[in-house]
């Protein structure tokens, strides 16, 4: 038997059979993701109900220790603060670069480009090119020297924080917003004019309400992983700010108490799964209607 | 419809009139936000006199001189290899296949294949990275190399399915029809016909994956026990206990290949890479 | 004083002259059509009236008042757009009020009349309908009764029936004469098709590259028109090259290679002698009959002529005062109550017939004639584009 005809006989095998043909391709892929996403969430969720080790006795003492506390809760609190301001900072300025270039660019590509190509460096460097900026005596501090201005030593601020959110999170807010944006017909904007609304009434009654879904979803995507973090505040906020990723992080390098973390984790998943379900169902409301086209 | 003498009026006719210099500024500024940290990280590498003294006396390659010699950043560079190499390859496999059954066929699962592709995205990077380390190093007890390689297939599999199905959604059927026609069998029209045309979305998809792996840090960090760290690791060192301008030069040697990576990329699909128009 | 006028008005895009020193008016309650093919500047006219363009150079002046470097929300002006341009996230009664929310208009007001301008279009009870649950058709009227129902000055129509199909494009053309009529608005209109233009306009005004060829009611340009551009794009056309050999008063002499033609001044006036022309005639002034085994060519005409002579060609050199000659006809295309024949000629290439009679078949030889009084000469310029009659450019 020839190659040919091996390979033609594995098709008529799979031909005859479509829903193992379908398990053959759809199949690995789905085990993976089973097997190495969905089950170790479990296995989070199981664990977090032990006692100091994988495999102690069952406690809700985790969970209640945690929502009892009122040092972690209050972080909790920070976090989700801090984390709904760098949303709305990074989706302020995300929406207008991506208003910017859709309307009013002509190297379109090119300045996409320019904006996604950060994200794709890793995050530690981009977290320690912010270092270098702006610890005691670093770059902004020597340059706002140069020109006589005292020396403000952003490092370790909550500031610093906020502001290394917004580096990174901003290359990928824009792709949703460009998306939504781009496919929004010109001549709506037109025809609003037209109808004698100015530009600032068009945004707020056609582009906004029109480019709903993609404003939610850069949200989401921006509030979500600044809510887990912990490299950012680590690096740049030091020991001032912690965070409820930080916490997460500490009971499993150097506490050891990963039913704790475990637990820690579960509670975040929750508030992220939460804000997920407002957001999908009633951000399109908030913002005039998502009439979006798909 | 008629002229308004109001403040609201003229705020409008301002915006209007200076809409497009507005937007020039904006995309100016922020990309110049975006790109001067990167341009200090540049110039920083070749500082003489380390990281904490800007600007810097001299100018220098020697930091480029001793991170070719360093052994341990060599180290961290092979060991990053030997992880994201068979990781993108087993990445690009899956999410081909993922995309293949997710736009040819409907069966009960293919909602669910769909979200569970993409969720990784979505659910905070450290509770992931937890949960790898008690299931597949606590629960299954994987050894650690297995355990790292697939914590990037997963961290990786969003990215590449979201550049892959495109393709195949946008690939025309009518020619597999054709292929068909003329006598090939599926698995012959496959490596025939589609294999070739999608082959640029793959690829692209496949260095997405291998940028992001190379770049990954939090699974790691929780899935990788002790032994030799990858780059993203070992620079979290460099950095938390041991500051050199080493950091600097490796930063840059980062940039460069995942640029040039990304710029490969985006040429081999046109650049439709996640914003379709 | 016009409603709208025009002066001057010029568009230039880096190198590129869209629009060449365009002057035209529009009277209150007219209905004038900018009629062009692509390319011609019309489009750009139009969004320039409307506020979308600024002008490189020239007036536009509304009721008096000159309009350049307004903006578009604050001009008396609506405007119909080519793709409709509805909003998908508002209901068809939110569409229609959208323009009166902006002048501020209460919320009842705004409801009533969007309802009486549903009627007017005949959508009665479509208020709350999506633009998305409207066939093409229901859309255009929408479109139509959102501007209309802001009561403007001037309402402009950037090629909105192109994509609709027949029936319905003429069926939209008598209910747009209709509302015109009885909203009295004046309506500027904007398209490529000839069809739609004569149908619905009290005038023409007839752009190509840029630049004014002609402007006039139909007939006028029908009847009369001042270049041979016009003389194609309004209606159809035939073209036989020739030369000026003499003029007097009353004639003119063409020569066309194969005989001398005496053409009335009238329909030929400003050429000079010995220049080049285009002769042009329309398909249906052509008369179409056997030819003669013989080959002396015989009219087959019963009406009654001129000056009821003998009018054959068979004196050699004499001046006719028609055009004759002979020809194979190559194909026929049945319109119903007529027939279009194209028939090579034996002298003068192609020409288009239009016949009562379907008895012609392809391949037969015919005999071909028209009056020297039924064509249109115009001057052809020193590059071989023919230019206008009376050449003053």
């Amino acid at each position: 038997m020839t190659d040919r005809d091996r390979l033609g006989t594995v098709s008529a095998f799979f031909r005859e059979r479509p829903r193992l043909r379908t398990l053959a391709i759809a199949g690995p892929p789905s085990a993976i993701l089973v097997v190495f996403f969905a089950l170790p969430l479990v296995a989070m969720l199981v664990v977090s109900f032990q006692t100091g080790q994988i495999g102690g006795a069952w406690t809700l003492e985790n969970y209640l220790g945690f929502i009892g506390s009122e040092t972690y809760l209050t972080v909790v609190w920070r976090t989700l603060l801090l984390s709904a301001q760098v949303t709305a900072i990074v989706a302020a300025i995300g929406y207008a670069l991506a208003y910017s270039i859709v309307r009013f660019s002509r190297r379109t590509t090119l300045l996409l480009l320019l904006v996604i190509l950060p994200f794709w460096t890793s995050y530690i460097i981009r977290m320690y090119a912010w270092i270098n900026i702006l610890q005691s005596g670093g770059v902004l501090d020597s340059i706002l020297g140069l020109v006589g201005l005292p020396a403000v030593g952003l490092l370790y601020t909550e500031t610093a924080v906020r502001i290394g959110f917004t580096y990174v999170w901003l290359p990928l807010a824009v792709l949703p917003f460009y998306a939504s944006l781009s496919s929004l017909d010109p001549d709506l904007i037109e025809a609003s004019k037209d109808l004698g609304a100015g530009p600032i009434r068009t945004f707020v009654s056609v582009t906004l309400p029109l480019t709903a879904t993609g404003v939610i979803t850069g949200l989401v995507l921006v509030f979500i992983p600044t809510f887990g973090s912990f490299i950012t505040p680590r690096l740049l906020g030091g020991t001032n700010n912690i965070m409820i990723g930080m916490v997460i992080e500490n009971q499993f390098k150097s506490a050891f108490n990963w039913p704790f973390g475990a637990a820690i984790g579960m509670v975040i998943t929750a508030v992220v799964v939460v804000l997920l379900v407002l957001a999908t169902r009633f951000g399109g409301d908030l913002l005039g209607g998502g009439g979006e086209p798909s | 419809m008629n002229g308004r003498r109001t403040i609201a009026g003229a705020i409008e006719r301002f915006v209007h009139a200076h809409a497009a210099r507005l937007a020039g500024v904006v995309t100016i500024a922020v990309l110049a936000f975006l790109w001067l940290p990167i341009g200090v990280l540049v110039f920083m590498s070749f500082a003489d006199g380390g990281v904490l003294s800007f600007p810097p006396d001299q100018l220098t390659l020697r930091w480029y001189r001793v991170f070719l010699e360093n052994e341990a950043a060599r180290g961290a560079i092979v060991t990053t290899l030997t992880i994201s190499v068979p990781s993108t390859i087993l990445t690009v496999t899956l999410a081909t296949m993922t995309a293949y059954a997710v736009d040819r066929y409907g069966f009960r699962g293919r909602g669910i294949l769909q979200l569970l592709s993409t969720l990784p995205i979505v659910v905070p990077l450290v509770v992931t990275g937890v949960a790898l380390v008690l299931f597949v190093d606590g629960t299954l007890g994987l050894p650690d190399y297995l355990s790292v390689v697939l914590a990037h297939v997963i961290r990786t599999i969003p990215f590449a399915t979201l550049v892959i199905l495109p393709t195949f959604v946008r690939f025309d059927r009518r020619l597999e029809e054709a292929s068909k026609d003329l006598g090939a069998d599926e698995l012959a029209t496959f490596r025939q016909v589609t294999l070739p045309n999608v082959f640029p979305g793959v690829v692209a998809g496949g260095l997405l994956a291998f940028t992001l792996s190379f770049n990954e840090f939090v699974y790691t960090y929780f899935v990788k026990g002790s032994g030799d760290p990858t780059l993203p690791v070992y620079i979290w060192n460099q950095i938390r206990y041991n500051v050199t301008p080493e950091v600097n030069v490796i930063s840059v040697v980062f940039l460069v290949v995942a640029v040039t990576l990304v710029l490969v990329a985006v040429s081999l699909t046109r650049v439709e890479l996640l914003t379709e128009r | 004083m016009s409603l709208l006028r025009v002066r001057g008005l010029t568009k230039r895009f880096g190198d590129l002259l869209a629009v060449d020193d365009v002057d035209f008016d529009v009277a209150d309650g007219e209905f004038v059509s900018i009629l062009g093919p692509s390319g011609s500047g019309k489009s750009t006219v139009l969004r320039m009236v409307a506020g979308f363009e600024t002008p490189t150079d020239g007036e536009i002046g509304l009721n008096g008042e000159p309009v350049v470097g307004t903006p578009p929300f604050e001009r008396d002006v609506n405007m119909v757009f080519q793709d409709l341009a509805l909003f998908p996230h508002l209901t068809v009664a939110e569409n229609i009020g959208y323009g009166l929310k902006q002048a501020g208009v209460p919320a009842d007001e705004r409801r009533d009349r969007a309802e009486r301008m549903l009627e007017m279009v005949r959508l009665d009870g479509y208020d709350d309908r999506m633009p998305d649950e409207l066939s093409g058709g229901e859309q255009q009227r929408v479109a139509l009764a959102r501007a209309l129902v802001n009561e403007p000055a001037l309402v402009l129509f950037d090629e909105p029936l192109s994509s609709l199909d027949r029936k319905l494009r003429q069926h939209m053309q008598s209910e747009l004469q209709r509302l015109q009529a009885e909203t009295e608005t004046t309506f500027l209109y904007v398209t490529h098709d000839q069809e739609v233009a004569l149908a619905v306009s009290d005038r023409l005004v007839v752009l190509d590259d840029g630049a004014i060829q002609q402007i006039g009611t139909v007939e006028a340009l029908y009847e009369d028109p001042q270049s041979r551009f016009v003389a194609d794009f309004i209606g159809d056309v035939n073209s036989i090259p020739a030369r000026i050999t003499d003029a007097t008063d009353d004639t003119v002499i063409v020569d066309v290679g194969s005989g001398r033609v005496s053409i009335p001044r009238s329909v030929a006036d400003n050429v000079a002698i010995d220049t080049s022309v285009d002769v042009c005639v329309r398909p249906f002034r052509i008369r179409v009959g056997p030819a003669d085994d013989t080959g002396a060519e015989q009219s087959e005409t019963d009406e009654p002529t001129a000056d009821g002579g003998d009018r054959d060609r068979a004196t050699d050199a004499g001046i006719g005062e028609r055009f004759t000659t002979t020809g194979t006809v190559q194909s026929r295309s049945y319109q119903g109550s007529d027939s279009l024949y194209e028939i090579a000629t034996d002298e003068w290439g192609r020409l288009t017939a239009e016949v009562r009679s379907n008895a012609y078949e392809p391949g037969e030889r015919v005999a071909v004639a028209w009056d020297a009084s039924d064509v249109h000469v115009f001057a052809r310029s020193a590059d071989g584009h023919t230019g206008s009659r009376g050449d003053d450019a």
